[in-house]
């Protein structure tokens, strides 16, 4: 199956974004570090691209499998720390940059406030 | 370092590795619950060990933050946390508890320095996020009102960071005055 592109807009409340996310061969994990398993919003969007959905608590892989990375952050850690490493990041608490970390956080590389509806498929034309 | 003692902490004494010296009678908090001295209680609510100490924390501690995960947690989050061996959280982080830093014994020394912080604000995720991942952001600030919704503040500021082998507590010291 071909990957898909998806385009992930912020909701309410978000931040940064859009991303479009499109997973390759190689590089097309869902790395989902929320806890408490994988959340709806990176099931639907491996779910949309063909990507693999994958926990990060539950099991380690290598960075440059991932395609983009799915955090629920409460504001200091994850927020920054996959920005920082260029990894397409989607916070699904409405978090705005902030911690130590903030000047890695841009709006090319992280998108918050992202519900499942917020991630659509892009018509690549 | 002294002063980074029991001086700010009410039943001072309380904390086992503090030893003999003190008012109280230095006794070891095992279970949940263990009282201290007369009229007051220790509920130990969250106890963990520090095992690993990411290569970037240093890099955090000129903001007074301290960013800890438990034992899941993947690499690059290692990378800037202080990685613990995680525990069951008993109740919910207050503005009041005490976060504490049990440091192993030294050279020279038999019982290493407790170092104790008064947690002065408390983030609306970070209990949840300590319950469920080991997770729990620290600012050691003082700040009344947390900055962010997984951070908690705590008073004083850190001089310097806890050693591997480190004991994490949260505590609550309660009044009780159904002797």
């Amino acid at each position: 199956m071909p990957y898909r592109a998806v385009k992930i807009s912020r909701g309410r409340g978000g931040w940064g974004g859009p991303l479009v996310v499109k997973p390759e061969p190689g590089k097309d994990l869902i790395y989902c570090v929320t806890g408490g398993g994988i959340h709806p919003v990176a099931q639907r969007i491996a779910e949309l691209t063909g990507g693999r959905a994958f926990d990060g608590f539950r099991s380690s892989a290598p960075e440059k499998q991932i395609a983009c990375v799915v955090i629920d952050c409460g504001g200091t850690a994850r927020i920054g720390v996959y920005p920082m490493k260029k990894i397409l990041t989607i916070d699904v608490k409405p978090s705005s940059p902030s911690g130590p970390l903030m000047k890695f956080i841009t709006e090319q590389l992280f998108v918050s406030g992202v519900r499942p509806e917020d991630v659509q498929l892009l018509e690549e034309s | 370092m002294s002063l980074l003692r029991f001086n700010h902490f009410p039943g001072a004494g309380m904390a086992g590795a503090e030893g003999a010296g003190a008012a109280g009678e230095g006794i070891e908090v095992e279970g949940m619950e263990v009282s201290a001295r007369a009229g007051t209680r220790v509920l130990l609510k969250y106890r963990a060990m520090i095992e690993e100490i990411g290569p970037q924390v240093p890099e955090f501690l000129p903001h007074g933050i301290l960013i800890f995960f438990g034992p899941q947690a993947p690499a690059e989050l290692r990378e800037v946390s202080l990685v613990h061996t995680g525990a069951t959280l008993q109740g919910a982080i207050e503005v009041g508890d005490w976060l504490c830093f049990r440091e192993p014994p030294g050279e020279g020394s038999e019982t290493g320095r407790v170092l104790s912080y008064r947690v002065t604000a408390v983030g609306e995720v970070a209990s949840a996020n300590l319950a469920e991942l080991g997770h729990l952001v620290v600012h050691f600030d003082g700040a009344l009102e947390a900055a962010l919704p997984g951070t908690i503040s705590v008073a004083p500021a850190l001089l310097h960071l806890p050693p591997v082998g480190t004991i994490l507590e949260l505590l609550r010291l309660e009044d009780c005055h159904d002797l």
